[in-house]
Formats: C-alpha cells, structure tokens, sequence
C-alpha cells in the first residue's frame, strides 16, 4: 500500500524528471508561495515573533541538553498515569512493538493520524506484511496511501495531485464522482472514512510534543482524525521520537504560537488533543489503553555534536520547504526521503548513513532562506556544511577520482591567485583573454558545458573594476 | 541491557558531562489582548466559527434551539455535567431528542448536533479548551456536524500563556484528556482549496453566557 522513495543517491537524475513536470511545478510553485505569503501575513500580527523563537529555542536546547533526565521523567510521569511507554532503538524495533500490540488485542484493523515518524520507521509496510489493515485518514494521507506514494510536503501531502487526479483516486475509493467540487470529493471521503474509525481497534499517532512534567503527549492537527483516531479505537499507540520532549505544560504555549504560523499561516490549528494516560472509568470517553514508543533509530547518534545537535531542536512545521529555491522547483519526491527539503537534507543523512544520503547535503544553494524562516532558528546552512565536510572527509576512497580531484585542484589554484595582488591581476587577465576568444567553444565543453545547459553564463567585463577605479581616484 | 537502558547510555554519552540542569526557561509571554471578550469574538470569526453573546442567563434555551432549527436539527448529543443536563431538559420540552453522553459511537454518528460546556476561552485565539474530567465531550463535539459550546464569559483567559501554565496544567495532573478548539473542522488538502468541516464538525457555534 505505501509506495516507494525514489533512489536517494540519484538526487540529480529525480531532480531532472521533476523539473521536466510541468504541471507538478505549477501546483509546487502556488503552494509554496501561498504557505509562504500566509505565514508572513500571520507573522506580521504577531508583534514578538522573534523573541518566541528565541525562547523556542533556548527551551529546546535545554531539553536537548539534559534529554536523559526529561525522558526518565516522562516515562516516570506516563506510566503513573496508565500509559505503557515503550522504548525502540530503530525503526523496525517500533513498528515490530506496534505489530506485537496489534495481534496481543487480536487487532487487524487500524486507523492512523498524520505522522512523520511512522513514514520514517516505514509501519505501514511492516502492518501490511503482518496482515493489519492500516487506512491512513488525513484527507491528504489519505490520497497518497490510495495513490501508492509517498507524501511530497510534511504538512500537505498531497499538494502535488491536481484535483481532477484526486477525483479519480477518490472514485475509485468511494465511487464519488470524479469530476466534483473539493468540497464534494472531501464529503466523501469524511463518509468513507468514518466507517473506518468505527472498525478500527487501533488508533496510531504520532506526536508533536511530549510533556516530562506531566506525561502527557499533544498532538496538533485541522481535520479532526487525529481526535477520532485518540477517541474512538479500544488502544491508541502514539510513536513519538526521542527530541519531542519538552520540560513542562507550559512550555507548550510558545511552540503552539510558532509552529501553525511558521506551517500554514494560522494563529492555531484547530484542534490540539493534549492526552495524559488512561481514563479514569470505563463511562469516559477514549481508548482503553494507551501506549507510547519512544523512537531513537539514530537521534541519540545526533546529539553528540553541538553544530549537529541544533537539528533534533526540528517541530516539523515545513516552513524550511516552502522557502527553499531547491524545494520550490524540485518538489518532495527528490529528495527519495521521507523528509524532504532543507531540514530533510539535514535530517536524512543523519538518521540514516551519510554514504546512501551523500547527496542531499549539497542539495541546496546555502542561500540561507530555511535558516531565516525557522521557528527554532536553526542554522540549516551550518548542518549542510558540517555534513558536507563529513561527506568530503570521508574514508570512501573510490570518491577522491576524478570529478572531486578536478575541484580539489581548482579550488587550489585559485586559492593561489587569491592570496597576491599580482597574481589575481595575472589570473584575471588570463580568464578575461580566454573570454573573449575561447569563450564559445569553453561553454560547449565539460564542465562549464552542463552548467550552461540550464544557464546562460555572463561575459567577463572587458576591462578591470580596478582600472576604472583607478581613474577616479 | 534493555532497550531503555541503551537508549539512555547513547544520550548520557552523547551528552557528556554538562552543567547542572538548572531552572526551567521561561519564555517571553505574549502581550495580553485588552477586551477579552471583543478579542475572543474576533478571532473565532476569523476561523469561521460563529459567536452568540447572551445578554441573559435566561436566553441560553431559546438561544440555542434557534440554532438548531436554523441547521434542521432534531437529535442532540449532549456532554456531562448538571448545566448540559438542565440545557438538555430544556430543549426537550423545546420537542428535541436529546441523548446522553453515554451514548454509543454508532448512534452518535447519525445524531445532528453536539452541545456541550467549554471550561475555557482563550482570547489571543478564539480557542476553547474541553477538558474531559471535567466535562464528557470528546465525541459529542466531535462526530455530529454542528457543534454548540457553552462558555461563561468569566471563563475567558487572555493568552496561551496564561492558561497552558494555569488551569490546562492544573489538569493534567487528573484529567486525561485535554482538547483545545480553534473553529470549525477544515482542511486545504485538495489543491489548497479550504473546505470546512472535513472529519470533525462543520459548524462551530459558541454561547457566552
């Protein structure tokens, strides 16, 4: 049912076919300048932003910083309250947990909320394999899981399908006519999927904050699934990493401030399910039981650098994609992660080995644009470098051939004619002969040739800033 | 060793040896909204949700059977606690089928409207805040498509701030489920066209009473 990620090693190739999709690149540039237009809306009445992202900031790194204690902490406070807490080092130990849970309740039926983590630990696949029918139910999810993909954005999902495309997937699903209106088709899909809240006997979720003083997860959402998939099924599990944690219940109000402004331009999402254990009496409203699985799969590996620390600080809000020059034109699929766009290349890497994900770091034009919208300011640009250095600095002896032997000794000549007034004269003099006589046939040959493929590449002045300087003076 | 254990020994090395912990980080709090309750109207509008202010206590009834009438509601879910429990009488002898809050997910999915008490208002955000210890509300303002609150107005907190290290704290030590309401149920998932009233209700109406 979940779909395959493009090859990540073969960022270049994805991005290729994605910049060759028009219709894909119409509907990623109306969504990224619209999320973007909406969050500057949103911020420009919210006097203070900047001193809730220092504040966000500060808070987190705190947490980061004394993560052991918050964690003992909550799973202290959790289980007190009824809740099973669980602990899974990687992605295949928290779905097995999830799987054993299902078949312990005799469960074959699920209903899930919209999470990053599951996608990350890849659960849909590991419940398919086990026989657990797992039905997605953001509206978006939803769309994806029916489609066979993978989500293209970390807050809308779907912004890639054109509505006649989700007509025909809802069609087919529903039997709803594929050519109604959005609000139609998302009738529909409310009816078809309510059926499927009421089989379930397992709600997932993921969660965007976990509270140590009090033990508590919340979980933000617009739709109103995330509530179902809490309320209605006999357990919920929720797979929450590790960096979710925060000190106390009031810290929430600060991130609750920057993450809906910084993800779609709210002031608030609609509805926010702040969740503390089991009920108290069978009468109440909600699961019987609640389990939470508390996820490494590589974030404790994170922490150990300060520069690569800053990343776990993440709240998933998406406004890094909607503001990255490379996102805007490539879309999510690239990227062949589950976290796409500049937190994605920061991400990625980490939690999975830096050799499959080698490319993604240098997916970005380090213009620093993710490092400017972040809600917890963190300096994407920074990772990206340190992670490149990493890559560069590698024990992969077959990568020092000759595409990075060419650039190595570039970069060192003209470091060499950088460090003297006369040799950069000379050099300059060089580049600017070679311009304006060979100029046409060494735009045809490697490697300025594939750069010019895209690119019109400017002509060299024909006399020196520095000549006519001197004039002046 | 346990999976706990070496989750706990990779953070505690990662970690190294760091200052003591300290004292929790106070963030830098919003500046409160001056007229709460202008403020709270105002951003509950701007979320699509509807907004009756009664000038007397008395009203609630009729106030909220004409809502219903306007929706062609006949069955109404209600939450727990005494004032829905007299709410409810009322709007039975108003010709109402009320149900109680223990009804079953089943019937719950037919019935038209929920009405159920709200302990909070957040002013920053035209927010309400249900907790479920105190009041049963978590499928009756959630599965029917029209969603009656009742707020008193002595209720309404000014910012986030102020009621996520107040009251919502206070309750999470015994309740076990907290749910803030910004609005009506909405969704922009096809082609970033907002439709409201996707998984939750269409309709949001708070009374301040």
């Amino acid at each position: 049912m979940s779909g395959d990620h493009l090859p990540m090693e073969q960022f270049e190739r994805n991005a290729d076919a994605a910049l060759a999709d028009t219709t894909q690149r119409a509907a990623l540039h109306q969504a990224t300048q619209l999320f973007s237009q909406r969050r500057r809306t949103a911020l420009a009445r919210a006097e203070g932003f900047e001193d809730w992202r220092e504040s966000a900031r500060a808070i987190k790194e705190h947490t980061l910083l004394h993560l052991d204690h918050y964690l003992v902490e909550f799973e202290r406070n959790a289980a007190a309250r009824g809740t099973t807490v669980h602990w899974a080092e990687t992605g295949a130990d928290a779905a097995r947990i999830v799987v054993e849970l299902a078949r312990h309740h005799g469960i074959d039926r699920a209903v899930k909320s919209k999470s990053m983590t599951t996608e990350e630990i890849g659960l849909n696949a590991a419940l398919e394999q086990n026989s657990i029918g797992a039905v997605e139910t953001d509206l978006g999810e939803w769309i994806i899981q029916l489609a066979g993909e993978v989500p293209f954005h970390i807050v809308v999902p779907a912004i890639h399908k054109t509505r006649a495309q989700v007509g025909a997937i809802l069609q087919k699903a529903t039997g709803v006519d594929g050519n109604a209106s959005a609000e139609d088709l998302t009738a529909a899909a409310r009816t078809a999927l309510r059926a499927e809240f009421v089989k379930a006997g397992l709600g997932i979720s993921g969660a965007n904050f976990a509270i140590a003083e009090s033990g508590s997860i919340l979980i933000l959402e617009n739709e109103g699934n995330a509530r179902l998939c809490t309320t209605l099924p006999r357990v919920h599990v929720a797979i929450v990493g590790i960096e979710k944690l925060l000190p106390r219940v009031a810290d929430l109000a600060v991130f609750l401030r920057l993450l809906p402004r910084s993800g779609t331009g709210q002031d608030l999402t609609t509805y926010q399910s702040l969740l503390t254990g089991t009920k108290p009496s069978s009468d109440r409203d909600g699961p019987d039981e609640l389990h939470v699985v508390l996820l490494d799969n590589g974030r404790s590996r994170i922490l150990e650098h300060e520069v690569t620390r800053q990343s776990l600080a993440c709240i998933r809000c998406g406004a890094c994609l909607n503001a990255c020059p490379v996102y805007q034109q490539v879309g999510g699929h690239a990227y062949g992660s589950v976290y796409p766009g500049p937190i994605g290349a920061v991400i990625t890497p980490q939690l999975q080995d830096l050799a499959t994900a080698s490319k993604l770091p240098f997916a970005s034009t380090l213009c620093g644009a993710c490092r400017d919208v972040c809600p917890v300011k963190i300096d994407i640009p920074e990772v990206l470098l340190h992670l490149r250095a990493e890559i560069k600095q590698g024990n992969d002896g077959r990568r020092a051939a000759n595409g990075q032997m060419l650039e190595r000794w570039a970069f060192r000549i003209w470091a060499f004619c950088m460090r003297g007034r006369r040799r950069f004269a000379f050099a300059t003099a060089l580049a600017r002969t070679a311009d304006r006589f060979v100029s046409p046939l060494l735009r045809r040959l490697p490697p300025l040739s594939r750069w010019c493929r895209g690119r019109t590449a400017p002509r060299l002045a024909r006399r020196p800033f520095r000549a006519a300087w001197k004039e002046q003076q | 060793m346990t999976a706990r254990e070496r989750i706990l020994s990779r953070v505690r090395s990662a970690l190294g040896d760091r200052p003591p912990i300290g004292a929790p980080i106070a963030a830098a709090p919003r500046v409160p909204p001056g007229d709460l309750l202008a403020a709270f109207r105002e951003r509950l509008l701007a979320v699509a949700g509807e907004c009756t202010v009664l000038a007397d206590r008395e009203d609630l009834g009729s106030v909220v059977a004409t809502r219903l009438h306007a929706a062609a509601a006949t069955t109404v879910a209600l939450g727990g606690g005494e004032a829905m429990r007299m709410l409810g009488q009322d709007l039975a002898r108003r010709g109402f089928t009320i149900l109680p809050p223990e009804i079953s997910t089943a019937d719950l999915a037919a019935v038209d409207a929920g009405v159920t008490a709200a302990q909070w208002g957040i002013a920053e955000t035209g927010t309400l805040v249900l907790d479920d210890g105190a009041v049963r509300a978590r499928r009756a303002s959630l599965l029917p498509p029209l969603h009656i609150a009742i707020l008193p107005r002595t209720h309404l907190v000014a910012t986030l701030d102020e009621v996520f290290a107040g009251p919502i704290a206070a309750s999470t030590a015994s309740s076990h489920a907290l749910t803030l309401i910004t609005g009506p149920s909405r969704t922009a998932d096809i082609e970033l066209q907002l439709v409201v009233g996707v998984h939750g209700p269409k309709h949001l109406l708070v009374v301040l009473v």
